[in-house]
């Protein structure tokens, strides 16, 4: 039957389609998630490199919140620290500002791109939920 | 027409910024502030008659809030801006400095200028200049430690304020109603009584204590 032969072709063709649309997507997929995962990783150890020095004073709460711009050259270290939105305490807004210049050199990834991208400046929330107010 | 574009383009440029890479940082150290009470530089020989740095040392030590650095542990003591070098408290791992500098300038009367440094970013926080007799000078050192206390910690100092509280003896024959100043230096006896003096209270609008007491009631 030609009809049933027309339709395995069809089918085998849709399939070989499929395939390749998979592969292609996979092979895009790679790269992003890649950059990803390393994106996450240098995320990851800036936290605990500003948590490691940032000492809140005694006067804060912890629902304030600071909000900082930090910018960045490509080898992590800190070239410029703005304040976007202050908690109300300046004594907490110094104490951020600070912990920012303490750890200095940031750790970013070397690719320029992803740098460029995700890195050159990012912003911080500083919020001390650990505080006893 | 310019307007809208300038809109457009205010609203695109903050939705390319929301898309900046935001880091949430919650947890913090909440231990005690490392500070540098150095004692104080005197123009003249004559030291003074009160410690004022000392003064202010056991004022921050004692709100638990600061850990204050003993004097024989500094590697310089500086009095002026000039001879303060920040690597040397870098080393000490201090956060900030307290120097401060009295000068005799008339009988009986002093003038200290004293300037709180952060370490960190090397920058000056806090100037004053005040002038006091001999019998002000515990005063003066207590409105020091208030300003210091209060710039760092963003709450209230509390240095100058008084205590009153009430002493009795073994027998509880002899009661006394005494005020001090809030470290317990100065006391003095404003009130003695056979009958138990109690819950001293303070008038709001003078500096009047209203004590209450068993002969009263």
């Amino acid at each position: 039957m030609p009809g049933a032969d027309l339709n395995l072709a069809v089918q085998e063709e849709e399939q070989k389609n499929n395939l390749s649309a998979l592969l292609q997507s996979e092979l895009l997929a790679n790269k992003p998630s890649k950059d990803q995962e390393a994106v996450t990783n240098h995320i990851n150890q800036i936290i605990n490199m500003i948590q490691s020095v940032w000492r809140f004073p005694p006067s804060a709460k912890h629902d304030q919140v600071v909000l900082l711009r930090v910018f960045l050259v490509p080898t992590g270290e800190v070239t410029e620290v703005q304040l976007i939105e202050s908690s109300g305490n300046s004594a907490l807004d110094r104490s951020a500002e600070m912990a920012v210049w303490k750890v200095a050199r940031f750790s970013v990834p070397e690719d320029a791109v992803l740098f460029e991208k995700e890195f050159r400046h990012i912003v911080l929330k500083l919020q001390p939920e650990n505080a006893r107010l | 027409m310019i307007k809208k574009c300038l809109i457009l383009l205010c609203f695109m440029w903050s939705m390319s910024s929301h898309a900046q890479l935001t880091i949430e940082i919650t947890q913090g150290i909440a231990s005690s502030i490392p500070i540098s009470v150095v004692p104080i530089g005197l123009q003249g020989k004559k030291a003074l008659p009160e410690d004022v740095m000392a003064i202010i040392h056991a004022d921050l030590e004692r709100s638990g809030h600061f850990s204050v650095l003993d004097p024989d542990d500094m590697l310089s003591q500086p009095a002026s801006e000039e001879d303060l070098y920040f690597r040397d408290w870098r080393l000490l791992k201090q956060e900030y400095v307290v120097i401060a500098k009295a000068q005799l300038v008339g009988p009986n009367k002093y003038k200290i200028r004293y300037q709180l440094f952060d370490v960190f970013n090397e920058r000056e926080l806090l100037s004053q200049v005040l002038t006091g007799n001999v019998k002000q000078l515990r005063d003066m050192a207590h409105s020091m430690s208030d300003a210091i206390y209060e710039q760092l910690t963003g709450i209230r100092g509390a240095f100058s304020t008084k205590i009153a509280y009430v002493t009795t003896n073994k027998k509880r024959t002899r009661f006394s109603l005494s005020i001090a100043d809030s470290d317990g230096a100065r006391e003095k006896v404003v009130l003695k009584s056979k009958y138990s003096i109690f819950s001293p209270s303070c008038t709001r609008l003078s500096n009047n204590l209203l004590p209450s007491s068993s002969a009263l009631a």
